[in-house]
Order: structure tokens, then sequence, then C-alpha cells
């Protein structure tokens, strides 16, 4: 999988790309962690370019949220479509994440 | 000898630090095997290098050479060429397929260019005969460093077979305790077969069954994140809450609020159990569902298969405070119809897999004949090769299921004449869990079996009847005037429940014997206005079916006696004790 930070004024975005899955894991939470402590009040996970998520992934944006709320910052996810959206809508992520 | 190689050691590794092989003494003590079969040059051998302090494993032909090489772990061979049986460079050969790093010198008198290239391809290095013991040496010392990294190759070879012995031990044992959990309650399979296939040999998926007191059948597929070991202990916190409420006829809401709780508190962030539910009650065929983050609960029903998709949250995200995740939605099931329970293991890989040939999991299962589906689907299924965990529970919707006792499950025998009698207020009736807490505390005085189902139905039944129509003035028409008549009477039955200011209620329920036979004495009377009883007795009209009949002819059918007493008020069942 492909990291890349992409830092706004208001809004810093992960962009994501390729498979998201448990071999991820290490990778994206040190992205996270950095990305946690210099980011503003409002990040987004963008998964246009991830084409396979797993139910690990779904462990690792639930730690990603988990921890910005701790710091009192919110998670969205964006770009999500066909087969990975899928993913979110059975896990019904909807209730934790803004999804669009 | 050892002390002079002490001394020396210092001096050698000062000079030569990388010189395991000084004309003299060792530094290091290496295992070698010498494969020759003259016995006058292995003797010689055994005799220069173990007075240096090595220890020298010996084998007198090319075949036995390689059964050394298997049984001792040599860390450096000298193999000599021309040998019986099998020669030199045949042994090294097979040597080779058990390790392509190990040393090999090959000792050789032959000037043959042609074997020397030969033997150069499988080995480290050659060293031509008659052996000069200080030429041999400083071969020896020239491989030094492929020499040690092989010794620690073999090293990490060790301690990784020991490792993976402690963990076969280990799993072994914790594989032992997760079976013996998750055995419990065998329901026939007419009415429900299910199975969990794990993809090693820990499953992260399984599948709950029980029975509450008064027959309702509690069927939980659960699917925590990931594989093997961290999986299967991720839901190890579900089982005995699941096994202790339903025994003690807990709602479906109650049950996975609780595990939900246990699981968020337990597990850590990211990890968390996806997770179908159902509760059957065999009586009215009515049956809760809750689907979070699995495949969607199928419905077969006739011809047409419907699913009931994920509407929740998987198990162990949410925090206390959000009670609506667990609200269970209502299903009507008719005789013949079938619910089948499947994880995302044999739902994905059926479509990785499967669907290619055999077409959907749907299409599949339209395809069957319902009372095989359960089989089919895992024929089918296992042809093909499959990585995740996978479960598959199908239930059939047939007749009450006939008596389920955990095995080995100890059966506490009542006490004789003892007798419990509880007079409840208002306040306390109005109380959700107040069935529950009396039926417990007969439970607990051992007065009544936990595992006695049917005392359980026909208390259920009168308890009901008492507190519905006797102390709430509830018409049993209402749940039958309208589509949703149900659904209006559980409402009423709600609101009427939050106002309730006056009634009692007095519950007498005692062990003692009927006719010469062990049965339950179960006494209610209630402050209410009582009913017409001759009416039961008459019961051929159909609206005296529709209405009190269905629960009336239960008890009756269950239990030894059932009379009426007062105006209808005091109602009096004997209720037969399991043996």
């Amino acid at each position: 999988m492909q990291v890349t930070i992409v830092k706004a004024e208001r809004m810093t975005t992960i962009k994501l790309q390729g498979r998201f899955d448990f071999n991820t894991h290490r990778e994206f939470r040190a992205f996270a962690e950095t990305t946690l402590q210099e980011a503003p009040s409002q990040i987004q996970v963008d998964l246009a370019g991830v084409d396979y998520l797993d139910s690990s992934a779904l462990g690792m944006l639930l730690m990603l949220r988990d921890k910005a709320q701790a710091a009192g910052k919110s998670v969205a996810l964006v770009s999500c479509r066909g087969n990975v959206r899928q993913v979110l809508d059975i896990a019904n992520f909807g209730k934790l994440f803004s999804i669009s | 000898m050892r002390e002079q190689y002490r001394e020396t050691k210092v001096e050698s590794g000062d000079a030569l630090p990388f010189c395991p092989f000084p004309r003299e003494t060792a530094i290091e003590k290496l295992k070698i095997l010498v494969v020759d079969d003259s016995s006058t040059n292995v003797l010689m051998m055994k005799m220069l290098l173990g007075n240096m302090g090595h220890e020298v494993v010996t084998a007198s032909d090319g075949l036995l050479g390689i059964e050394t090489f298997r049984q001792e772990d040599p860390e450096v061979i000298l193999m000599d060429v021309m040998m019986p049986n099998m020669d030199g460079i045949e042994s090294a050969r097979r040597i080779r397929e058990i390790s392509a790093v190990v040393p090999i010198i090959f000792l050789s008198a032959a000037t043959d260019s042609g074997l020397m290239e030969q033997a150069l391809r499988l080995g480290s290095d050659y060293i031509t005969k008659p052996i000069q013991m200080p030429q041999l040496l400083d071969k020896l010392n020239a491989h030094f460093r492929t020499i040690l990294a092989y010794r620690e190759v073999l090293a990490q070879k060790k301690e990784v077979e020991q490792l993976h012995a402690r963990l076969v031990d280990e799993n072994t044992i914790a594989s032992h305790v997760l079976t013996r959990m998750l055995s419990g309650f065998q329901p026939p399979s007419e009415i429900l077969q299910y199975t969990v296939i794990p993809s090693g040999m820990f499953s992260g998926d399984i599948v709950l069954v029980g029975a509450t007191p008064s027959g309702k059948l509690n069927i939980l597929l659960a699917d925590a994140i990931g594989h093997g070991l961290p999986a299967a202990f991720s839901l190890m916190p579900i089982v005995p809450a699941f096994h202790a409420m339903t025994k003690k006829g807990f709602p479906l809401e109650d049950i996975l609020y609780e595990i939900n709780h246990t699981l968020k508190n337990v597990l850590p962030i990211g990890q968390f159990v996806a997770a179908t539910a159902a509760a059957l009650d065999w009586d009215t065929g009515l049956c809760k569902t809750w689907v979070g983050a699995n495949p969607g609960l199928m419905l077969l029903s006739g011809s047409r298969l419907s699913s009931l998709p994920s509407t929740h949250l998987a198990l162990g995200i949410t925090d206390d405070r959000n009670k609506e995740e667990f609200v269970c939605e209502t299903i009507q099931l008719k005789p013949g119809d079938r619910l089948i329970f499947a994880s995302d293991g044999l739902v994905e890989a059926w479509d990785d897999n499967v669907k290619g040939q055999e077409g959907t999991l749907e299409e599949f299962i339209l395809a069957c004949s319902p009372a095989e589906i359960f089989d089919s689907v895992l024929t089918v299924w296992k042809r093909y090769h499959q990585h995740d965990d996978a479960s598959l529970a199908v239930l059939h919707m047939t007749d009450r299921p006939t008596g389920g006792k955990s095995p080995g499950e100890t059966v506490t025998r009542p006490v004789e004449h003892a007798r419990i009698t509880l007079d409840l207020n208002a306040g306390q009736l109005a109380k959700p869990e107040i069935f529950n807490m009396v039926l417990d505390a007969a439970q607990q005085m051992g007065i009544v079996d936990k595992t006695d189902s049917q005392f359980g139905v026909v208390f259920s039944e009168l308890f009901n009847n008492a507190l519905d129509h006797g102390i709430l003035g509830l018409s049993s028409e209402t749940k039958y005037a309208a589509a949703d008549g149900f659904d209006d009477y559980i409402r009423l039955k709600q609101a009427r429940l939050a106002s309730l200011t006056e009634g009692r209620m007095s519950v007498q329920i005692e062990a003692t014997e009927f006719s010469g036979k062990p049965a339950t004495l179960l006494r209610i009377v209630d402050s209410g206005p009582g009913f017409d009883q001759t009416l039961l007795r008459s019961a051929t009209e159909s609206v005296v079916k529709a209405t009190a009949g269905r629960g009336c002819n239960l008890v009756q059918s269950i239990s030894l006696q059932v009379t009426y007493a007062g105006s209808g008020n005091d109602v009096t069942a004997y209720i037969p004790r399991p043996e």
C-alpha cells in the first residue's frame, strides 16, 4: 500500500493506494501517529485508490478515529466507491464516520 | 589438554582473530563429520582434530554419511570422493538437498579435472590426498567464516525447532480449552445444523446455540477480526455471557448489549466481532434477528429467498450508552421456513472461488432441496481451496426442539417438598425482568431444575396470562385484530406496565408429587377480575382458539393437571419433573 499525506490549512488528507489490509498495519499506524500530531482539527482518509479493504483495515480506521477523538480531531472517509463502499456499508461504519 | 587450550587461547586470538584451526590447538570447538572408507584416514583425522579440541563424527561411506549428517548436525563435512556403496559426489548432492549451505570439503586422490569440477560445484573446496595436516588446517581456516555462518544457521534452526515445539504444545492446550468451552447445547439436526471450519488450528468464527427456560432457541454466529489465536481469544468473552444469559431467559437485546459491553472492555481498539443473532419462539414462530457487520441473514420461505442485511455495527465498538444498536427486528417464520447464517469467510470465498462454476450462493441455495441446503453448500464449498475461517448454520422451522441438555452437565436434584411463595406488588410487576427474577429464585433454591424447560414454558404462559389479562386488563383479541396486531399488543402492554400503580400477584412454586410421580406445583393468583374458564373446556369455537386458546392448550398438554379456582384468577398446575 502507498500512503501520501496532503497537508492543507484546515485539513490533512491521508491518501491510500493499493490493498488496505493486515499487512499494512505498521505502515498505516506510523503514518497515522505522525499525521495526528501535526494535523489541524480535520483529517480525511481518501480511499479512492484502494482496491481492497479487509476487516483489519476497518480496525485500523477505528484506531485512527479513537486517537483523533482523544486529540479533539475528527476523521472523515472520502472517495469510497465500489467494493470499498460495500465493505464500509456492511460494517455500518456510517454510524461512526462521515463517509462520502 | 583443556587447560593448555585455555592458556593459548588469548595468544592465538591476538595473532589470528579468525583462526580456529591454528597448527596446535583450536579456539572454537567445532563438530566435524569425516566421511571416508579408509579407516586409517578416519583414525588419523579423528586423532589430530580431536586432540585440537574438535568433536569428530565419522561415516564409512556416502550413504552412511547422509544418515550421520541428518542425526548429528555437523558444522563442516570432510568428504572422500571414491567410496563403496555411494561415492562422495552423490552423497554431497543428496546432502545439498537437505542443506544448501553446510560447508563440504572434498578429500580426493583423483586428479580427474571433471570430477574436481563436479566436487567444487557441490562443495566449498577440495584437498588432494595424501592429506597433509597443515594443508587441511589451512583449508579449514580459509572457510572459517562460512563455517561460522553455518553454525549460526544451525543455532537458529534449533531455536526455531524448539519454539515451534513449544508453540505446538501451547496450541494443543489452548485448542483443547477452546473446544471444551464451545461445546454446549446440541439441538437435533432436523432443527439446526451448524459448523465452523477454521483455516488453521484456531477459529476466528464461532457458532453458539442455547435454549431459554421457556424453550426459545438462541443462535449466535460471531466472526472476530483476523485469524488464529488472537481471533479465537477475542471470541472467548462471548461464550459464558451468551450461555449464562440464555439459560436465564434474558431477551436477545440484553444478551447482545452485555456481550458488546464485555468486548468493549476487554478488546483493544480496532479489534471487534461481527455477529448474526436470532432468537426463535417455537410456539408463535416469532423470531428476533440482529445482524452487525456480517453478511445478511437469509430467509428461505417457499421459493422466495430474502436477505436481512447488516444494520448494526460489529460487537465491541460502540460504548454502552448506545442501546439502539441492540434493538432487534422481529420476523414471523412459518413451518417449512429456513434461516441461513453464513460468515464473511464463507460468502467471500464463495464469490471468489465458487461463483464462477456454481452460480451465486443465493442461486445455489434456491436450487437445493430445502432440507439439504446445509450439506449441499458445504460439499460444494469444500471442493475449492479456501483460506479464511468459515461458518454456516441452517435453522429449520419445524416443531419444538426436544429436550436440550448439555453433554456432561450435572443435574441438581430438586429439594423434596421445598416451596417458595412470592407476593409481588405493582412496582415489582412493572419490572421487565420480573419473570426471570422469580424463575431464577426458584432455580437458585433448587426447587426447579435449571434444565427443566417444560416448567419454564408453563410458568411463562401462566405468568403472562395473569399479568396481561388479569392485572393489565389486556385482551388477546388485540393480538389478532389487525395485521400488526401483535405490535399493538406489545406497545399497549408496555404503556400499561409503565403506568401500573395497583395490582398484586402471588406465585407459589413447590417441588412435590402428583399421582406418585415427581412434579412441580405452580399456583398463580392475581388480583384481576378473572375470566370464564368454562370456555376453555369447550374450546371448539374458533374465537376461543384464536384468543386464549393457544397458550392454554400448550399448558394443558405439558401439565399433568391444570385447575382454575375463584373467578378464574387462581390457577394451579402440576408439571412433571425431569427424572
